[in-house]
């Protein structure tokens, strides 16, 4: 992944996203290291970034890394738990799509090698196969700041709150004349 | 007695199904192996924003669009 990095960077652009841990030393599917490393299930987003620093340390890593958010939101999108690889061409549909784990990745890791290398080669993105998906509709992930943004939107402003509650204190008047 | 054997072969056959739908449907809703609508060939990829790691900037999938291409690697330490 790193060798790959470093001889294709130049090309693509590359990211390690780093989603929910796939062994945590708590999950069902424990492993002894995660024990002795003491990576347990997150609890926050700042113990996640903790783990991928440490990921990025230890493995010597040098590929730009993205965190995933404590929703899980991107990893659902691309259904990437445990791990998975996959090439976007520059019209945003996927060249490569790696299948699942743990039989997926080194064939991905293999197709994607091949992919940049005709890339290097022709300087053209190889043609999509002929038993290729459709396109689709497009999807967004909404990130955790795109829905507070639209929670801070959807909330009235104070103008209208305040005048809101004087409307409901002259009902309340209104109602205790009537009565 | 083939007749009960075969009802009940069938009906732990039944069970199990709906078990192991039960437990993917889990896996599922943590984004954890579920193959049915997984992404595929020629599909857009869903866009996305995420924070780098230091938290300083903000990578923006769409962006790179009619760019370069862009390689992703999905994975945790263990």
């Amino acid at each position: 992944m790193e060798k790959m990095f470093q001889a294709y960077k130049d090309l693509a652009e590359f990211r390690l996203v780093y989603i929910n841990e796939a062994h945590a030393a708590d999950s069902d599917w424990s492993v002894s290291y995660a024990e002795e490393l003491g990576i347990t299930e997150h609890d926050d987003y700042g113990e996640r970034c903790s783990v991928a620093n440490m990921l990025l340390t230890h493995k010597q890593l040098t590929i730009p890394c993205v965190v995933d958010d404590m929703r899980d939101a991107v990893n659902q999108a691309y259904r990437a738990w445990p791990d998975r690889i996959f090439v976007v061409r520059t019209d945003g549909r996927l060249a490569v799509a790696a299948a699942r784990e743990p039989f997926g990745f080194a064939p991905a890791l293999g197709a994607t090698q091949v992919w940049l290398k005709k890339l290097r080669e022709t300087g053209h993105e190889p043609p999509l196969p002929e038993d290729a998906a459709e396109a689709g509709e497009e999807r967004h992930v909404t990130s955790e700041e795109e829905v507070k943004a639209e929670n801070a939107a959807s909330v009235l402003p104070a103008r209208t709150i305040s005048h809101s509650v004087r409307r409901v204190g002259k009902c309340r008047r209104a109602r205790v004349v009537r009565l | 007695m083939k007749a009960k054997r075969i009802l009940s072969v069938t009906i732990t056959a039944a069970l199990l199904a709906c078990l192991a739908s039960q437990v993917e449907g889990q896996r599922g809703r943590r984004g954890r192996r579920t193959e049915r609508d997984a992404l595929k060939v020629g599909q857009l990829a869903p866009t996305f924003k995420l924070k780098s790691l230091d938290g300083e900037d903000t990578f923006d999938l769409k962006k790179h669009r009619g760019e370069k291409p862009v390689i992703l690697f999905f994975g945790s330490y263990t």
